[in-house]
């Protein structure tokens, strides 16, 4: 089924992707495209079938309890744009409109 | 109102004691620890790492589920919960959704019976400091990745809970519980427990539910009722008004106690749970879960049911209530000390302070407070130097020439002297002014301070009498 | 080369696709590839999908040869649609060549292979959806700090940082997990993976291994169908099913077609390397394709 501009813009807000000029139709007309032949799935009768999410078996394993070392504060912070004081800084945070 | 009757579900996020974080070795930061200095290349989500699951926290967390009477599956598995947010490095936490390590429990606070819905285990986010305090007026904010990858247990009660008393207790039950199995320290107060009630209100006698909302920010146990208390009431006065409860997350402000909207609805997020791919659905293992349960503890309950049959309700709602005490408790009793004393001295001396000392140091304490040779002052002190030296009661009281005079004849003199020395307070007791009595008793302290008050006192009723 | 989901450990790998991702060697000989892997392959404490099975037992196994061997020719690859007459040469050629070192040609089937690229173009732009949120500018990488608050931040560095191709992926993953299409996109595409697989698994039981052209067409120009995202997509319908199964698979040349190199594909059972390594190295030998393409000795530098 085709996607509406409304659903791209929703869509690429959850995804936190930044729309441009045209960037609307592109995605509307790709995706859809893209959809269309993926829309083929629902020929497959899949009644009983279990999903996979893991094709391979492996046994679950897990890590013991022993602390391995960290990072320094100056490693951990080496990448980032924007520091203060040991911790990373972000712009606002808007919760309401 | 009056005619509302109140419907809370409990969702209570505990801390498992572990050494390391959820799915990286970074060790568990203390309180105060700098910012950013216990993370490592995957709780600070940089490219290419991968989660491995921490056998410690998958056993505190299927410990909790037997605790409570849950079952637990064959497998389980991990999911990722997709939102970005700065305190959450990898835009997703990984969590549990439709397959959860336990299902189906039941915790029963007083006689009230509360099921358990599920119980699961996720990641901890980072903290957010905002600069001028408060999120919405700040201009940018500061991220601490120390407790990012921190375990959380996640506990969900179904809504059977009917009142803030009823939601307190059940949290504090579920803190000595955990306690109890060594699952948690749980401590509200550093965040190792944390409670959000979701609280409706409906009218007495109907069935329907209201719409609910849930308060988060809170931070003990007094908190959490009066959060409720506030939100009940809140929530009554829009009803009452001809209003409509919106749902929503609510904060609990604890300098200005009240909760206020926390997060608008402009913007619904839509989580996109799916399998975690980079961890294989967990097996487990009917042996372990079965080593597991046999390791259990006595249960709390079942431990307070015993502890009324020596003690009064008092003294076991507050030795019942932590493990620590009760365990002190029964162990000494077992070493000779004298029930009752020994459970009003761990309720009045052990209980406000948290000071422990061997059980068998406090039944050799309680013998000799028992027997007259210490007072109760000494014995005090006593304890305390036992707590910190971790010499036994014996050594410290020869040392200190604490033991108390009780020897019969040596008194009897000593009475006698006291009484021909205060002839006017002996002659004012003979006629009825009974309180003189404590004139003589000083006098007879201050001459030998270490006379077994009780019987010097026995000693001079009788040759005044 | 691309062992079985699992054999090599994905630490360290910038993750695309969690489910499906397997780091493999690129090598000058199946000689070189079969050593590389041997090093690379085996349980990683830090990789809780990494296995140390066995199977590889390739340096001992992989001049066998494929005297009695049975391969399969699935029906459904070989005549893929929009295959170039040139590939088909190619193809029957190597089929010639490996009946002529002693193995046995069968017809095998894999009935969903028509639904292969759609359930891996919802599976892989899924997981890649969520794979890539950690790219927010936060802790590493390109940032727009000067942004008024974090979602526009998060906007405007993910907008900028991001290629088109990467964009297109994140915008229908996110789609196919968002609420209300989980159901009818990803679930449904995880069922059919199930198919996909046992399609792999009946095979397995009348052949050894699987062989096929590696693309149904040579290599197109850069940029040539970027406006046509689907037909690109389509050029890897003959990997695509060997990927969602987690099967290891090898590429080897076979010849050209329009003087542009044609793959033959070898894909074995889960685990199945040493069969994979050794079915390839006997057509490298019997086509004598190695003496053209391979160092001197496997691993050694020219000096
Ligand atoms: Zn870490």
């Amino acid at each position: 089924m085709p996607l509406s501009k409304d659903e791209v813009r929703h869509v690429a807000m959850l995804a936190r992707l930044g729309l441009e000029a045209g960037d609307v139709e592109f995605y509307a007309d790709q995706l859809s495209g893209i959809l269309a032949h993926i829309d083929r799935l629902q020929q497959v009768d899949t009644e009983h079938i279990a999903p996979t999410a893991q094709v391979v078996e492996i046994a679950s394993r897990l890590r013991e309890d022993e602390p391995r070392p960290s990072l320094t504060q100056e490693e951990a912070l080496a990448n980032a744009s924007a520091t203060v004081d040991g911790f990373f800084r972000v712009p606002a945070i808007q919760e309401e409109t | 109102m009056g005619s509302w009757e109140v419907v809370i579900g409990m969702e209570v996020h505990v801390q498992p004691k572990t050494k390391t974080k959820m799915f990286c070795g970074c060790a568990v930061a203390p309180l105060n620890a700098a910012p950013n200095t216990y993370v490592c290349e995957v709780c600070l989500g940089l490219p290419g790492v991968l989660p491995v699951p921490n056998r410690a926290a998958v056993e505190a967390c299927l410990k909790t589920a037997l605790a409570l009477n849950c079952d637990i599956p064959r497998h389980t598995k991990f999911d990722r919960k997709n939102y970005m947010y700065p305190d959450l490095p990898k835009g997703y936490q990984i969590s549990q959704y439709d397959l959860p390590m336990s299902v189906n429990g039941l915790l029963e606070v007083g006689s009230r019976k509360v099921r358990i819905r599920r119980v699961h285990l996720e990641e901890d986010t980072g903290k957010l400091i905002h600069a001028g305090d408060q999120l919405h007026k700040a201009w940018e904010s500061y991220v601490d990745l120390n407790r990012a990858g921190v375990p959380l247990m996640e506990i969900v009660s179904e809504p059977d809970l009917r009142s803030a008393d009823e939601a307190r207790d059940y949290a504090m039950e579920l803190r000595t519980l955990l306690r109890a199995i060594g699952a948690s320290e749980a401590d509200m107060e550093k965040g190792q427990l944390r409670a959000e009630p979701n609280i409706s209100i409906r009218r007495a006698g109907t069935e329907q539910l209201g719409v609910k909302t849930e308060l988060k920010n809170i931070n003990s146990f007094r908190a959490l009722h009066r959060a409720i208390l506030y939100e009940v009431d809140r929530q009554a006065k829009v009803l009452e008004s001809g209003g409509a409860v919106e749902q929503e997350t609510r904060g609990w402000s604890e300098p200005e106690q009240r909760t206020f909207p926390q997060r608008s609805k402009e913007y619904a997020e839509d989580y996109r749970y799916f399998p975690e791919p980079d961890i294989p659905p967990l097996e487990l293992d009917r042996a372990w879960i079965e080593d597991l349960r046999r390791g259990l503890p006595e249960m709390p309950s079942v431990r307070r049911a015993r502890l009324l049959e020596q003690l009064p309700a008092a003294q076991v709602a507050v030795i019942g209530a932590d493990k620590d005490l009760a365990d002190l408790y029964e162990t000494a009793v077992a070493n000779g000390a004298p029930a009752l004393p020994t459970a009003n001295w761990i309720v009045n001396e052990v209980a406000p302070t948290g000071k422990l000392v061997s059980p068998r140091s406090l039944a050799e304490l309680m013998k000799l407070l028992q027997g007259g040779a210490v007072t109760r002052d000494q014995a005090r002190e006593v304890y305390l130097e036992s707590v910190e030296t971790g010499r036994t009661p014996a050594e410290i009281v020869a040392e200190h020439g604490y033991a108390q005079l009780s020897d019969e004849s040596e008194l009897r003199v000593l009475a006698e002297a006291v009484i021909d020395a205060n002839p006017k307070a002996a002659a004012d007791y003979r006629s009825g002014k009974k309180q003189a009595m404590q004139a003589l008793m000083a006098e007879l302290r201050k001459r030998a301070p270490h006379a077994n008050p009780k019987v010097a006192n026995e000693l001079l009723l009788k040759l005044l009498g | 080369m691309k062992p079985t989901y699992g054999r090599v450990s994905r630490y360290g790998l910038i993750a695309f696709a969690s489910s499906l991702d397997q780091i493999g060697p690129f090598a000058r000989s199946v000689d070189d590839a079969a050593i590389t892997l041997s090093l690379m392959a085996g349980f990683d404490p830090l990789d809780a999908t990494s296995s140390d099975r066995p199977g590889l037992e390739v340096l001992n196994n992989s001049a066998g040869g494929v005297k009695g061997m049975r391969l399969g020719v699935p029906r459904e690859y070989y005549d893929v649609k929009g295959i170039e007459p040139g590939v088909k040469a190619a193809i029957d050629a190597a089929l010639f060549i490996l009946r002529n070192a002693g193995a046995e040609i069968v017809d095998v089937s894999l009935p969903h292979t028509d639904y292969g690229l759609a359930a891996y173009y919802i599976i892989a732009p899924a997981e890649c959806s969520s794979n890539l949120a950690r790219f927010d500018g936060v802790r590493y990488g390109l940032a727009e700090v000067d942004a008024a608050n974090i979602t526009d931040e998060y906007l405007q560095t993910r907008r900028k940082g991001f290629g088109t191709e990467v964009r297109r992926r994140v915008m229908l993953g996110t789609y196919a997990l968002s609420s209300g299409y989980y159901d009818a996109y990803y679930l449904k595409a995880q069922k059919v993976r199930t198919l996909i697989k046992r399609d792999f698994d009946e095979a397995f039981k009348k052949c050894d291994a699987i062989v096929s052209a590696t693309s149904p067409t040579v290599a197109f120009p850069i940029g040539s169908k970027t406006q046509d995202p689907l037909s690109m997509y389509l050029c890897d319908v003959l990997t695509l099913g060997g990927n969602l199964a987690g099967l290891p698979g090898i590429s080897v040349p076979c010849g050209t077609s329009d003087g542009l190199p044609v793959g033959l594909q070898v894909l074995g059972p889960q685990w199945g390397e040493s069969v994979v390594l050794r079915v390839a190295r006997a057509y490298e030998e019997a086509s004598e394709i190695r003496t053209g393409v391979a160092s001197p000795s496997p691993l050694q530098g020219r000096g």
